[in-house]
């Protein structure tokens, strides 16, 4: 399983669902992101991990609601459920320090690259 | 006159045919005696015509001096104008400025010409088709070099440049690496890259251009001694097309001193719940643009309070049972970290670098896991190169290179992330194939300048792993030449 697998398509992040659904619950959630998919109410396209936001597709919802009727998976899933996750920064919020564009090609002047 | 102008024609071949055929160590050499002094027969003839009011001198005079000189002519002129064909076939006569390689010193001289004539396909293809042929000695690293940046690919063409910077010993074309000196000055500038500008001025090929490129990177990125206005202006006022670089300089000069900022305390996220708290370090971790070995550790250690501590493991099985799920949750708590983060490690080539004795249990099993892994991955990228090597299949020269490349680039990448206690074992795994490439190429295929660059780096690293077996060998094959 990689960090994906874990987090970006973690079920319980899919469904929007906490630990503590039961069975039913899941079914229901499943069911209702079905249908607003179907329907294409803009807000069921999208769901919120730990790593940013991601595209939530019927392929997801299926297999996240069978992921949470298998115990073995549902266990290792849970344990790495984290709610209310801080989203991660923008691209644009990270200074590069080095290997950033300082915006001066220094390769020109000194013949390196066509003028 | 027009046998005159026939024998000085053919005198003019024959001082090309002397540059061409000069393979000397040193200079002048006697290809390159004989070339001189045809050249003073040849202009002393047109000088003479000249003044006997003969036209045929003038341009048997310029021909002359443009073959005296072939390197400037093709450096001020063809190159910039993008004359690949002419540039090539006039550096192939230097027998001064590259009279150690000037096969690889005209394919230089092509390739940098194909950069300015806008990268012509043909152009390439006949600066590579060149350099596939093994006679040619280590100048045509910069060639290949420069056709990877002609295509754009930038990281292949820093990788060919480094290589060539990393020669060694006699057989180093002087004009080749002062050249791939300056090409990564400026494009690491370009890139803002200021810690490896700067360790370019020590460089014993490193031109005025370079140093001055140090001198801003000292300045800009605060690596090493701050370099004061009057040394900028000095570095600036030796350096070639300085009025071009003047608005580098003077950023520079208006850069003011970045304040002495106390390092940032370490987001540590406070949280009550331990296992929340190792879910966000986790994920900030893996998240982040460029994780540090600090915030690795940091993770490792808030993973460590969350499986040493009773109440969690106790909960998580009784939930498992609950589910009735066979798998035991710490079990496989800890095989999900230790995935993530050896595939981080992998993929940032973050250097975790050598174990500490209050190293927690799960950097521990971490630093394992990868240390198998590089050791794995080592050994595949050696066999593909001994069974090559045991069948006798031969590459061309550039791709001989960049094979003993990327050994030697897994090689060090392995040693940067876990430390010199891969040393030993590492260097046991690419030691073998890398001197039957070295020793192959030596003894067979007559390629010393490549063979002796091998040597050189096997006998280092032989140094440092203290297989006093390894160091005796090359060094006597070291000193074979």
């Amino acid at each position: 399983m990689s960090v994906t697998d874990r987090w970006a398509d973690n079920p319980f992040f899919v469904l929007e669902l906490s630990v503590a659904a039961s069975r039913a619950e899941v079914e229901r959630a499943g069911q209702k992101w079905l249908d607003m998919l179907a329907v294409g109410i803009g807000r069921a396209a999208i769901y919120m991990t730990p790593l940013g936001a991601r595209a939530r597709t019927p392929e997801l919802v299926r297999s996240a609601t069978a992921a949470l009727r298998d115990p073995e998976r549902r266990v290792v899933h849970e344990l790495w459920y984290l709610d209310h996750a801080p989203t991660p920064p923008d691209d644009d919020d990270v200074v590069d320090v080095d290997d950033g564009d300082i915006g001066f090609d220094a390769m020109t002047p000194l013949g390196w690259a066509r003028p | 006159m027009t046998a005159q102008l026939v024998l000085m024609i053919a005198g003019l071949a024959l001082v090309w045919a002397c540059g061409a055929a000069n393979r000397e160590d040193t200079r002048p050499g006697f290809f390159g005696l004989a070339q001189w002094l045809l050249l003073v027969v040849l202009a002393s003839a047109a000088t003479s015509s000249l003044l006997h009011g003969d036209p045929i001198g003038a341009p048997v005079l310029a021909a002359t001096v443009i073959l005296a000189f072939p390197w400037f002519v093709a450096r001020r002129w063809l190159i910039p104008r993008g004359h690949w064909r002419a540039s090539w076939w006039l550096v192939r006569s230097s027998m001064w400025t590259w009279h150690d390689d000037n096969r690889g010193g005209a394919l230089v001289a092509a390739a940098w010409a194909a950069i300015h004539a806008g990268a012509p396909p043909r152009a390439l293809r006949f600066v590579e088709a060149r350099c596939e042929r093994s006679d040619c000695g280590a100048a045509h690293l910069l060639a290949t070099g420069l056709v990877a940046a002609a295509r754009g690919d930038l990281e292949g063409a820093r990788r060919w440049m480094t290589s060539l910077c990393e020669f060694e010993g006699p057989a180093t074309p002087r004009m080749a690496r002062r050249l791939a000196v300056q090409w990564i000055a400026a494009e690491a500038t370009t890139r803002g890259a200021w810690s490896r500008v700067a360790a370019l001025a020590d460089d014993r090929d490193a031109d005025a251009a370079t140093i001055l490129l140090a001198t801003v990177a000292r300045r800009l990125g605060g690596t090493g001694p701050r370099p004061s206005d009057a040394e900028l202006e000095r570095a600036w006022s030796r350096a070639p097309s300085r009025q071009r670089l003047r608005a580098l300089v003077d950023r520079a000069l208006h850069h003011s001193e970045p304040v002495d900022a106390a390092d940032p305390p370490h987001a540590t996220p406070l949280e009550a719940d331990p296992h929340r708290c190792a879910l966000l370090a986790h994920a900030a971790l893996v998240a982040s643009p460029s994780p540090t070995a600090r915030g690795l550790a940091d993770a490792c250690a808030a993973w460590d309070r969350v499986l040493g501590d009773a109440g969690f493991v106790d909960t998580a099985r009784r939930r498992a049972a609950v589910l009735g799920a066979r798998v035991d949750p710490p079990e496989a708590l800890s095989a999900g970290i230790q995935a993530d983060l050896v595939t981080l490690v992998r993929a940032t080539g973050l250097e975790l670098g050598e174990g500490a004795r209050g190293d927690g249990e799960t950097l521990v099993r971490v630093r394992r896991a990868l240390h198998q892994r590089l050791l794995d991955e080592l050994e595949i990228v050696a066999d593909a190169l001994a069974s090559r090597v045991r069948a006798r299949r031969i590459l061309a020269m550039h791709e001989e290179w960049r094979e003993y490349l990327a050994v030697r680039g897994a090689f060090a990448r392995a040693v940067a992330m876990t430390g010199p206690e891969l040393q030993r074992l590492g260097y046991a795994i690419v030691n073998p194939p890398v001197c039957a490439l070295a020793v192959w190429l030596w003894n067979d295929r007559r390629n010393r300048v490549h063979a002796h660059q091998m040597f050189r780096w096997l006998l280092r690293e032989a140094e440092l792993a203290e297989d006093t077996e390894a160091i005796a060998l090359h060094r006597r094959n070291v000193e074979c030449g």
